[in-house]
């Protein structure tokens, strides 16, 4: 019986001891893992901390922390003998803090050196945007991002729309610790942007002709275009003079002139008759009454006038060039046109894992 | 007399309602002439007077409204004692139309001799139309009238009389033009004592107005 009770309470123990391990958090995990490495127990240290990464101690650890952790565990697998898993734990931690530097006091050569080695192969990027809203004045200053690379690389800086679609490319080349990308407001062909969402893209890490990560900065984009004045339409006909003829002017003269021309000759002869009249009164009938035929004959109805037509031709010229000018002024007010930009979190990512 | 004052009562009217005030600042024109006149007046017989006239006129334009002041002078030949003949006048007028004017106003002749003044001042109503011949260069007008009122300085009164002008006007260069045409009057005493009949071919040379 006493046996009995006594493998009872070892087995409670042993359930107490386990339960007790399995409830830790991952900040216990690490405190546990950074306490063994200080007692050199690397072994103890390298499982405890990659139990608490494997339990999601890096969303919930302060980063001082978190890069600690990962050091620690980058060097327990160096002296462990394990450097793939070393390389692997400093990758980690290059690129969640690409510009954190281990402590060459305080470890030795073997791991800052891997660790070196490490940061040098992991080519990161990290984009920041000026803080609230930015006002661009198209033609006069441009949007800046900068960025900080964690070592010399060559980077692609690209913005793009909403949808993917590419917008206009900032740069392509080598970076080294850090450069400044400037963007107009304007895409490849010049064209200012409607306004929308979208997105700086600066990609690193080019292996074998694909790029192996991506950094990020979303962008909402306000376009504020300056008032334009509207170009006018076509000529109103209030201003044209009609270039062909009607039948009135032609009739008018032939009308006219054979009217008069008889009222000259008949009414004299009827008021005084009996009076012996002279024959100047048939001279001047004569002269209105060809008058009027040669009226008739210049002014045939469908015959183009050339005078209306020169001068439809100026008013024409006249009203394009008046467009022109609009065109112009529209172009100069178009291109004081303002963005106002506002920048979201960065982000970054891993190409096959974003 | 009391026709004439009605007419010329009309007249000054309708000037006054259809001339806008806007359109009331005046333009000038005026032309000076040389005419080939003829007259005949059944005292001489059948023998008729002819000799060459000069003259010109002046016309004051307001809107529909004008003013016209007529003068010619000519030295006749043909008949013993030689004559002149001295006329003037005075036209008041409004466009009703762009082709029509109506005018009225005093004409005053006078046949000068050694032996004495004829005085002839006779109240015309007149009809003008113009027309437009070839664009805007060449144009015709015609203008008749007949006599309201008469006074004579002779021992029969004034009967009756009619007239008629007609001709062409031709814009030459600037603001000047050319013109050619005919003026026909008759002028009647009593019941036909005496008929006097003046007939002028002219030339024209003006400036403004076209």
């Amino acid at each position: 019986m006493r046996r009995a009770v006594r493998l009872l309470c070892g087995v409670l123990f042993f359930c107490a001891v386990t339960a007790r391990g399995q409830a830790q958090t991952p900040e216990e995990l690490v405190e546990r893992g950074l306490a063994a490495f200080t007692q050199l127990d690397f072994n103890a240290a390298a499982g405890l901390l990659r139990s608490a990464f494997a339990a999601g101690a890096a969303g919930i650890l302060e980063p001082d922390e978190h890069a600690e952790a990962l050091t620690m565990l980058g060097a327990a697998e160096v002296f462990r003998g394990n450097p793939n898993l070393a390389r692997d734990a400093f990758r980690q931690l290059v690129l969640a803090f690409p510009f954190y530097e281990v402590d060459e006091l305080v470890f030795p050569p073997e791991v800052t050196s891997l660790f070196a080695r490490v940061k040098q192969s992991t080519p990161v990027v990290r984009l920041t945007a000026p803080p609230g809203e930015q006002v661009v004045a198209v033609g006069q200053n441009t949007y800046q991002v900068t960025v900080r690379a964690n070592t010399n690389h060559e980077i692609l800086a690209v913005v793009t729309r909403g949808d993917g679609r590419l917008v206009q490319t900032l740069f392509t080349g080598p970076v080294g610790d850090r450069m400044v990308l400037r963007w107009d407001g304007r895409d490849t062909t010049g064209a200012l942007l409607r306004p929308g969402p979208y997105t700086v893209s600066v990609r690193s890490g080019l292996e074998a002709g694909a790029w192996e990560r991506v950094a990020q900065l979303p962008l909402d984009v306000q376009v504020r275009l300056a008032d334009t004045i509207p170009t006018p339409g076509a000529v109103p006909d209030s201003l044209l003079r009609p270039e062909i003829r009607g039948k009135r002017p032609a009739y008018e003269a032939l009308g006219g002139g054979v009217l008069s021309g008889l009222a000259i000759v008949v009414i004299p002869s009827v008021v005084a008759s009996g009076s012996e009249l002279n024959g100047a009164r048939f001279a001047v009938a004569g002269a209105v009454g060809i008058a009027g035929i040669v009226g008739y004959f210049k002014q045939r109805p469908g015959t183009p006038i050339p005078a209306n037509v020169s001068y439809n031709q100026t008013v024409y010229a006249a009203w394009q060039d008046s467009i022109a000018v609009i065109q112009r002024l529209n172009a100069t007010r178009q291109a004081v046109s303002e963005l106002r930009i506002r920048a979201g979190p960065p982000t970054f990512a891993e190409i096959g894992r974003e | 007399m009391t026709m004439v004052r009605w007419w010329v009562i009309v007249l000054l009217l309708a000037v006054a309602v259809w001339s806008p005030v806007e359109a009331q600042s005046p333009s000038v024109s005026g032309a000076v002439q040389a005419s080939l006149v003829s007259f005949k007046s059944t005292t001489t017989g059948t023998a008729s007077m002819s000799g060459l006239g000069v003259g010109g006129f002046v016309r004051v334009v307001a809107g529909l409204a004008q003013l016209e002041l007529h003068y010619e002078q000519a030295a006749m030949s043909g008949t013993d004692p030689k004559q002149d003949i001295v006329e003037g006048e005075v036209l008041l007028g409004i466009r009703f139309l762009p082709w029509l004017t109506v005018k009225v106003g005093p004409r005053i002749r006078a046949n000068v001799t050694e032996l004495g003044t004829e005085r002839w001042v006779l109240w015309q109503g007149r009809i003008r139309t113009d027309t437009r011949l070839i664009g805007s260069t060449v144009r015709a007008h015609v203008e008749v009238w007949s006599i309201l009122s008469g006074d004579v300085n002779l021992n029969d009164a004034f009967g009756q009389g009619q007239g008629l002008e007609g001709g062409l006007e031709v814009k030459l260069f600037g603001a000047f033009w050319g013109g050619l045409g005919y003026r026909f009057d008759r002028d009647v005493l009593g019941d036909g004592v005496r008929t006097d009949v003046t007939e002028r071919l002219y030339l024209r040379f003006g400036m403004g107005g076209f």
